[in-house]
């Protein structure tokens, strides 16, 4: 090699290494291994709420962190990388980076309470026909929407005793994307039953105050009023 | 020569290594006071949880303490209702001396706001629906009310003989409400069961002296008369069930249609399942005049990314080429949304080069085969009618200067935006930028006011206005 080849080489690595300096610092619209930070704190939360993810809380994107990604990947239907990507955030119900959310208007909603609202159509629809799921999520809108009920989607779904899913741990399920969409749908203002704030299932409830009201709609298993 | 080429090779080599160290001590330095905040973190959680294990083993005593500490919490929500719906009596008791619009306008900013809270801790509260769902509602049109009443002041209008009545309808009747919860807390006649859905939606007498809960009259969103408001378009006469499904083939005849049902929501309509070769599709035609107000098919993928430009014409021009079949007429694009593999396109209705934002209609186009799969009219059916539209007081170039000087103005539109559900405003529509956010503001073609300021989120679905 020659004298001046050395040199060249020399001035590339340099290059290089200056080079590798500066990606640190670039912000990163994934998560994975070697993430850290106050994303990989709240991904490290939710998985081990949902039992994915057994080791502590330390914000670190380590190997225990990637197998319990791929666990939920599988669980979920998607790619299997062990990385946190748009998809992978979207399901978990978290937004990376780029975005920021909030207004305190009381009709703007974050991604979180999209994806609680998928949460509670999961829990409460799943197996009915599609335009059922959204009527679910549709009466839960309704209700936010009227003066008579709380005035937001967590305030409408945790009411005590207003849907069964919340006290029997059903709403901790992981939504399919099913659900994800028709909670979208629901959002964009979809409202298959007209404006309704009540339904139950007839075959299963013998709630005489429910069964004595007319019935608007029924869909699937549920009636509608 | 050569020496020195070396040399700043090194020296560069030098620097690169040193900077490198550098980031890495300080990043590491970073990451070792954080374990160590995580650490005594993640033992104080061990702690907590090994408590709470604890009482899980133990019988009967433990139990207990768990069952005391949310009847604790629910004593502690009751009382703060009781103290929101006393404050605001005494509020409303000042309101009526007040004698300048500044003190009235901060007493009613209280009311407001009290209420909120009042509200809040309302729908925590283990009640069953209809116990506390009437409850709920009045205290929620109160703030409603407070808050349009604060806009009149805004605007010169103070309260008129008609507000000081309301309002003292409204004390004595919060009065009744306060020593109700007062007299419920003091003889200890409290749930304090979490309930189940029995529990929540059950019969119940006439909550002891707590009916006649007086009407508010006002223009706001939870008011009554919004709540209840029966669609404002003419949409033509009744149409029965053979008449729906003949209209439901001519508008779909590639699809066999069933008739399912009759759907008495707000806008009563036939609901049709129609099936073909390319899928399931749900429709809905209004029992009066028989026009879709949505139907719903599903799209064949699930993309969530963003369509590029090219594509974004093609969904563009499929949606607009479905809604001239469909014989809508002249219609103005606004925002869009993508996700899970549907691409949705929002349509304003445009009367005399006014964009009506009421009269909406949305169509779903499937990303991969740019064929319209559904579409919600709701918007368009409830609201669309011929206005009386004057023209402006203020000219574009007017309204302009009551604009926010940091914003760069992008786009200007003339445009009826909906108040409340039974009123609307003309404004010019402004789109522009503040460095990298991106906004909407709508200023009052007769006043001049800023009547609404919308953000703009560029989120992975699209833009969303908030």
């Amino acid at each position: 090699m020659t004298k001046r080849g050395l040199r060249i080489r020399c001035f590339l690595g340099a290059v290089v290494i200056l080079l590798c300096c500066l990606l640190p610092n670039t912000a990163s619209a994934v998560l994975k291994r070697g993430s850290s930070g106050d994303e990989v704190i709240t991904l490290q939360k939710k998985l081990k709420a949902w039992g994915y993810y057994t080791g502590s809380i330390d914000g670190i994107y380590g190997s225990a962190t990637v197998e319990a990604v791929k666990y939920f990947q599988r669980v979920n239907g998607l790619t299997v990388d062990g990385v946190v990507g748009p998809a992978t955030a979207a399901a978990l119900g978290m937004s990376l980076s780029s975005s920021s959310s909030s207004s305190s208007s009381s009709s703007s909603t974050s991604s979180g309470d999209t994806y609680l609202l998928a949460r509670c159509i999961y829990g409460e629809a799943r197996g009915e026909p599609y335009k059922g799921m959204v009527a679910v999520g549709a009466v839960i809108l309704n209700r936010v929407k009227s003066s008579q009920f709380p005035n937001s989607i967590s305030g409408v779904i945790y009411q005590s005793g207003a849907f069964s899913v919340v006290s029997d741990g059903q709403i901790n399920m992981a939504p399919n994307e099913t659900a994800i969409r028709a909670a979208k749908d629901a959002l964009n203002g979809w409202d298959p039953t007209g404006g309704c704030l009540y339904y139950y299932n007839p075959s299963k409830t013998t709630n005489k105050w429910m069964l004595s009201k007319p019935v608007v709609i029924t869909i699937g298993s549920h009636a509608f009023f | 020569m050569k020496k020195t080429a070396y040399i700043v090779a090194i020296a560069v080599l030098g620097v690169g290594l040193l900077v490198c160290v550098g980031l890495l001590t300080s990043s590491y330095a970073q990451l070792s006071d954080k374990q160590a905040l995580l650490n005594a973190a993640n033992e104080q959680i061990e702690q907590a949880n090994s408590r709470l294990s604890e009482t899980d083993d133990a019988e009967g005593g433990n139990a207990q303490s768990s069952e005391d500490s949310s009847s604790v919490n629910f004593e502690r929500l009751y009382r703060k209702v009781g103290d929101d719906i006393n404050d605001m009596c005494n509020t409303m008791s000042k309101l009526e001396v007040a004698a300048s619009p500044d003190r009235t306008l901060l007493l009613l900013a209280d009311l407001w706001r009290l209420s909120g809270s009042a509200s809040a801790a309302l729908s925590e509260l283990p009640e069953a629906h209809g116990n506390v769902g009437e409850l709920t509602s009045f205290i929620t049109r109160a703030g409603d009310y407070a808050y349009a009443l604060m806009q009149g002041v805004l605007n010169d209008r103070p309260l008129s003989a008609d507000d000081t009545e309301q309002l003292s309808k409204m004390k004595e009747y919060c009065i009744k409400v306060s020593e109700s919860i007062e007299s419920r807390l003091e003889s200890g006649q409290l749930p304090t069961d979490f309930l189940d859905a029995d529990g929540f939606y059950c019969e119940t007498n006439e909550s002891e002296g707590l009916s006649d809960i007086p009407t508010l009259i006002y223009d706001g969103p939870y008011s009554e008369t919004n709540e209840l408001l029966e669609p404002l378009a003419d949409l033509g006469g009744e149409v029965s069930q053979d008449e729906a499904l003949n209209r439901a083939k001519e508008l779909f005849p590639d699809y066999e249609a069933s008739y399912e049902s009759l759907c008495n929501g707000r806008i009563p309509t036939h609901d049709i399942a129609l099936s073909g070769e390319k899928g399931e599709i749900s429709l809905s035609l209004t029992k009066m005049g028989g026009l879709p107000l949505y139907f719903m098919g599903s799209p064949v993928g699930n993309r969530n990314d963003a369509p590029n430009d090219e594509e974004t014409k093609r969904l563009h021009e499929a949606a607009q080429t479905f809604l001239s079949e469909w014989g809508y007429g002249e219609l103005h694009p606004s925002y869009a949304q993508y996700y899970e593999g549907s691409v949705v396109i929002n349509y304003a209705a445009v009367q005399d080069g006014v964009v009506l934002y009421s009269d909406l209609i949305k169509v779903y186009v499937d990303r991969e085969s740019f064929e319209v799969f559904g579409m919600d009219a709701s918007g368009y059916c409830f609201c669309h009618r011929q206005r009386e539209l004057n023209a402006p007081s203020l000219s574009q170039e007017e309204a302009q200067e009551r604009l926010s000087l940091l914003i760069e103005v992008e786009s200007v539109t003339l445009t009826l935006i909906p108040k409340t559900r039974s009123t609307e405003v003309l404004c010019w529509e402004f789109k522009g930028k503040k460095g990298n956010d991106s906004y909407i503001v709508y200023i009052n073609a007769e006043t001049g006011a800023e009547e609404e300021i919308f953000l703009v989120i560029n989120s992975e679905e699209g833009d969303l206005v908030v």
